[in-house]
């Protein structure tokens, strides 16, 4: 399996790539919003799992789920990693110390490193926000070709100049990868010792001035060539896809939902703060049990 | 006429110290409303309060005071007051200062159950080596469980029962004060609002309690104020069945519910910080732990409003259990009850208020962010983009994956690492990009370009990242902006030295206010000397770093631009 391969879309069940670039991009921005509003862990858990079966339904292939496992397990892992030393909620049992409160210097800086039990189950569900976004970034790129996304961006107003770039941008990726390889390549021969000859690493500061001075001899030339054209000045509205009506109901439906559940969740932390309405005692409710 | 009215004056002072003698004041049963009750009721247990004031006295000396109790009545246990041979008289011993002073307690006095009703009499004597103070207290006492028994033991002796000699003996447990209920939180006048969720305290953020005083023009921050101001009241519901009247002690301390140890997160008012010094009355009162004195004045049931002082340098959020014990006199009765703690994060809500209105602006401004695509031209936009999409190959792309995996063996700190990527080479490209192109909006385009290339490829499509986009571009345009970078003709090496200097200051701005987003947006948590690390290293020095090299790369690719 290449990295190629793992970026490509053409595996996915095929009702994913009808899917337009624009619900796509909403799906995917409110679940970010879902994801970052809800706070009940089982409710998070819910909208993971969602993400999940998303993919079983797109049919993602099986090494792409390894790469998926293997991202969220490194994200989640992170997360409780982090969480496990900077936890600050009580109970919170420390399971080992790794810098001593009397440690000299250090202890009276940190005031003491523990790994906190409470933490690491704590990290695990904050965990879960970064999760679910990556499962489902990862299913939107999995299924789409980056220009269908590009379509819908520039059927809400996103200028063709922009685009033009952005375009660019994604084409010359593999040949701007090419170039930093040849130049680690050249870098090496130069190279005036037997260990300079292998090492990568030495080479990555010295990379980015030929790299760079590349980058602006190629842009000279296509400039000359966009201009000639008259590409760079053409409105690109042609471009921009056509968006169905099913999906546009759906979007609605699901950017309406969202609004609500963070409105409810405003009106619930605000309710907090005193100012409580007593006619939405049962949205209250729902709020503190679900969200 | 002055000097004759000073005169008077003096002469009156004299006069005051004269006449002035040593007094012995003496009240039982005493209460704290100073009413004057001179009734005793059955088994109550009443305070004696006694007083030696004393005046012109020229140097310290001892005073024996002894009281001489009624037939029948018995003094709890005193510390300092012992039990005078077989005579019902208690006495001690008080040391009295020079000049003048005044000398006190309480004793509390309960009557035995063969005691009878009628007038009782406490003498009270105070000597000292060459003067000598009596005081006699005269008050009526009602014995209402004699009475009772007396009025059954009629009754039993007319219906020809045979009556023990031996009286019932008083079930102490069911006579005595105890707690009946607490609630948390009240407000100052005792009233439970509803719409406040039951022992939840919420605690204020006093992070920037320093900047809003200085921004307020109240200098620096007066710490006592801030303790001194109660974080929540309390409401404690006591019973007195016995209507004793009682000085008792409240304290207030929470409780870790996994260990069950008292840990810290209250305090007393007069708590100062650590920083200041305690002022010359010392540290006063204990530590970790709201306390107050309460007073029974009698009643059967009495509410007290007692107010929480929270130590906010030290409490964390969470759950706890509140401990409070009522203390007084040998007996101790203690309750507990469930309280969250809860912080207001005003910081975090400040800095994701500042991300979107750094949102707002670029939307106001995105028609000059697109004006600036003509300004550079295509030859510009293309730099832009091939920039952009280095931008992403060597940072986005590295820091997502090879993050996670340092994740794994260094944690947090894995950012220190790949923070050389994100700073020294984020800022290398941007500078070399807009010693270039030196026009408003470049390093905007650069950003916007970069940030829909990393949704397009990882679908990272998220509010922060939007956000975070947003406060890089708002913070470094205005940065060169204000420094007048696009404006200057040559840029001198000292000049970008300060450039670099204060995009390193700028980026550790970003850099905390990013990851008060991510702590606001995550719930997730991380502690100040962390940030301050991140902040110094990450946003700092990489940057700076990436900034000069920047300028020396960008300076190197002119000459390509001229080719």
């Amino acid at each position: 399996m290449s990295v190629r391969q793992l970026w490509e879309g053409s595996d996915a069940a095929s009702w994913t790539q009808k899917l337009t670039g624009h619900t796509k991009l909403i799906i995917l921005f409110s679940f970010a919003v879902l994801t970052i509003t809800i706070d009940n862990p089982r409710s998070l858990f819910i909208l993971f799992t969602t993400t999940l079966l998303l993919h079983v339904l797109a049919k993602t292939s099986l090494y792409k789920w390894r790469a998926l496992a293997v991202l969220l397990l490194l994200s989640l892992w992170g997360s409780m990693f982090s969480q496990a030393l900077f936890f600050a909620q009580t109970p919170r049992t420390p399971l080992f110390v790794l810098i001593s409160p009397e440690m000299q210097f250090l202890g009276p800086l940190t005031g003491g490193l523990y790994v906190y039990r409470e933490g690491i189950l704590y990290g695990a569900v904050q965990g879960l926000r970064s999760a679910s976004m990556m499962s489902l970034g990862l299913l939107v790129c999995w299924t789409s070709d980056p220009r269908q996304l590009l379509q819908a961006l520039m059927h809400w107003n996103l200028p063709p100049q922009t685009a033009f770039m952005l375009v660019t941008a994604i084409r010359f990726l593999p040949v701007l990868a090419a170039e930093t390889g040849e130049v680690i390549t050249a870098l090496q021969l130069r190279s005036d010792s037997q260990n300079g000859r292998s090492s990568v690493i030495r080479h990555l500061p010295y990379i980015a001035k030929p790299l760079l001075a590349r980058c602006l001899r190629r842009a000279q030339t296509l400039a000359l060539s966009v201009i000639s054209r008259g590409f760079f000045s053409a409105s690109a509205r042609s471009l921009s896809g056509k968006w169905p009506g099913k999906e546009k109901l759906f979007c609605g439906c699901l950017i309406l939902l969202t609004i609500c559940i963070v409105v409810s969740k405003i009106m619930y932390l605000v309710s907090e703060q005193g100012l409580y309405i007593g006619a939405l005692r049962q949205i209250y409710d729902i709020t503190k049990l679900y969200l | 006429m002055k000097r004759i009215f000073s005169l008077l004056l003096v002469l009156l002072c004299y006069l005051q110290i004269g006449f002035a003698e040593n007094q012995l004041k003496a009240i039982y049963p005493f209460n704290m409303n100073q009413k004057v009750v001179n009734e005793v009721k059955g088994n109550t247990t009443l305070p004696l309060y006694l007083e030696i004031f004393t005046s012109d006295i020229p140097k310290g000396q001892d005073v024996q005071v002894s009281v001489e109790l009624p037939k029948d009545f018995t003094a709890l246990p005193v510390h300092g007051w012992e039990k005078l041979g077989s005579d019902n008289t208690i006495a001690t011993t008080w040391k009295l200062p020079s000049d003048f002073g005044r000398n006190f307690d309480l004793v509390y006095l309960q009557a035995q159950e063969t005691a009878v009703s009628g007038e009782k009499y406490i003498k009270i004597k105070a000597t000292a080596q060459d003067w000598q103070l009596k005081k006699d207290l005269k008050f009526k006492f009602v014995a209402e469980q004699v009475k009772q028994n007396t009025k059954k033991s009629e009754k039993q002796l007319q219906s020809g029962e045979v009556v023990s000699k031996k009286r019932k003996k008083v079930d102490k447990s069911k006579f005595n004060w105890y707690i009946q209920s607490i609630v948390l939180p009240v407000d100052s006048m005792g009233i439970k609002d509803d719409k406040v969720a039951d022992g939840v305290i919420y605690i204020k953020d006093t992070s920037l309690e320093s900047f809003r005083n200085r921004m307020m023009g109240g200098g620096a921050t007066n710490w006592s104020a801030v303790f001194a101001h109660p974080a929540c009241h309390l409401l404690l519901e006591m019973r007195n069945p016995q209507s004793d009247v009682r000085v008792l002690k409240f304290e207030a301390e929470l409780i870790d519910k996994a260990t069950g140890k008292k840990v810290p997160g209250l305090c007393t008012s007069g708590k100062v910080n650590l920083e200041n010094n305690e002022g010359w009355a010392g540290q006063t009162g204990s530590t970790d732990s709201s306390t107050a004195l309460i007073s029974l004045d009698g009643k059967k049931a009495q509410s007290f409003i007692l107010p929480i002082y929270v130590d906010y340098l030290n409490i964390l959020e969470g759950n706890y259990s509140l401990r409070v014990t009522v203390s007084g006199n040998g007996q101790v009765k203690i309750t507990e009850l469930p309280v969250n703690i809860t912080k207001k994060h005003n910081i975090g809500l400040a800095m994701v208020g500042l991300a979107m209105l750094a949102f707002v602006i670029v939307v106001l401004f995105s028609g000059k962010i697109k004006n600036c695509i003509y300004l550079v031209g295509a030859k510009g936009a293309i730099t832009i983009a091939l920039f952009a999409a280095i931008a992403f190959g060597g940072i986005t792309l590295p820091t997502t994956i090879l993050g996670d995996f340092l994740h794994v063996f260094l944690g947090p700190f894995s950012g220190l690492i790949t923070g050389v990527l994100s700073g020294i080479l984020q800022y290398l490209l941007i500078v070399s990009l807009v010693v270039l192109y030196r026009k408003p909006g470049v390093l905007a385009l650069m950003f916007i370009v970069r940030y829909i290339l990393s949704g397009l490829m990882f679908g990272h499509f998220t509010p922060i990242s939007i956000l975070s986009c947003c406060v890089n571009i708002v913070i470094l345009e205005s940065l060169l902006n204000f420094s007048g970078f696009y404006g200057k003709k040559d840029l001198t090496t000292k000049y970008m030295l300060a450039i670099s200097v204060a995009l390193g200051i700028a980026d550790a701005c970003i850099t905390f206010i990013n990851l008060e987003q991510l702590m606001f947006f995550y719930r997730l948590y991380y502690a100040d000397w962390y940030l301050a690390l991140y902040m110094i290293i990450n946003g700092f020095l990489y940057s700076s770093i990436g900034a000069w090299c920047g300028f020396k790369t960008g300076s190197k690719l002119r000459q390509v631009m001229g080719e």
